[in-house]
């Protein structure tokens, strides 16, 4: 049986990556060179720049803070232009639905018609084409009594004589 | 910060957190400061970043989860707002990242508040010629001595990447230095 003793164990166990030794000394030559040739960077900050700057931005977050209470995007605005967007809203629905109504002539007055009548010009044959052949059936005539009172006056005010003799 | 927890609990209750706001500005200004500076250049743009960023973590404490630490928590705000201050310059001014690293040099020439030699002025033009996060791996490394395991944190990689990066870097910056 092996025996692990102190004195049979030659190496530590340790290693180190494959060309470690030869790259580690050019890294370290390579960083002291150039920090004997320049170590510090150069840069210079005015006079008491860091006992001031506190306060400028403590002061600014103050600043940003105070200016928020005037908020662009304040709430009342918003409920203000969606209450005016809702009412637009309403008014054209039902300015849409109430033309869509449709429109009888029994809803209109008589008057109106009369009027409309009188004031339009029109022919008698754009009136007569809006009758239809049903309506003037022969039953018109036969069944419609006529007094001979309206017949005696009919005939003396709207016939010519001669048009009595020649037919 | 060993007593992380306590610290960020004081930052977040109402009564205790503007007194633990002025301690975390007075802890961190200077570092956080060197950090930006490093990354936007020069002093004005450093101090609008410096700004932002603590303003910012005023503003998102209550969002801090914890999952991070504090100090890598607030090195990320800092290096996004300077990364996104040389952009916002760069649109602002319609160049290019070429001509943005060229905008960097001369507005650092121009800064009263860089007194480099010939040498601190190469350095920086040798560093605003490397891939981003190289940049940023060794401006930490070198001028702030930040552990790897903290940047780690910070930039949220690999110690053993974070190593391989910086030694390339501090590669490429010698031979710039050292080509004429």
């Amino acid at each position: 049986m092996k025996q692990n003793k102190l004195d049979t164990i030659n190496t530590s166990g340790f290693k180190v990556p494959k060309d470690y030794f030869s790259q580690v000394e050019a890294q370290i030559l390579n960083e002291v060179d150039l920090k004997n040739k320049v170590e510090v960077s150069g840069f210079h900050i005015p006079d008491s720049y860091f006992e001031t700057i506190e306060k400028s931005i403590v002061q600014k977050l103050k600043d940003e803070q105070r200016v928020k209470v005037i908020n662009l995007f304040s709430w009342k605005k918003t409920i203000y232009a969606s209450a005016a967007i809702a009412a637009c809203l309403v008014l054209m629905f039902n300015v849409f639905y109430n033309t869509s109504e449709v429109l009888t002539f029994d809803s209109l007055e008589t008057a109106s018609i009369e009027n409309y009548l009188e004031q339009e010009d029109y022919t008698s044959y754009e009136l007569a084409s809006l009758l239809t052949e049903e309506e003037l059936n022969i039953n018109n005539f036969t069944d419609t009594e006529i007094s001979e009172e309206s017949l005696e006056d009919y005939l003396l005010n709207q016939t010519d004589i001669e048009d009595l003799i020649t037919q | 910060m060993d007593n992380d927890q306590h610290f960020i609990e004081r930052l977040k209750h109402p009564a205790t957190k503007e007194l633990a706001y002025k301690e975390l500005l007075t802890l961190y200004k200077e570092r956080l400061y060197w950090h930006i500076r490093h990354i936007v250049k020069s002093h004005n743009d450093a101090d609008d970043a410096l700004q932002n960023t603590f303003i910012k973590v005023y503003k998102n404490l209550d969002n801090f989860k914890g999952e991070s630490k504090l100090f890598s928590w607030m090195y990320r705000i800092a290096t996004n707002e300077s990364l996104t201050l040389i952009k916002k310059n760069a649109k602002r001014l319609h160049i290019n990242t070429e001509e943005t690293q060229d905008y960097l040099v001369n507005n650092l020439k121009a800064d009263v508040y860089f007194e480099g030699d010939d040498i601190q002025l190469k350095l920086q033009q040798a560093i605003m010629i490397l891939p981003e996060k190289q940049q940023l791996v060794f401006n930490m490394r070198y001028f702030q001595d930040i552990k790897y395991k903290d940047l780690s944190d910070i930039l949220e990689t690999s110690e053993g990447a974070l190593k391989a990066s910086y030694h390339i870097a501090v590669k490429k910056i010698e031979a710039f230095l050292t080509q004429d």
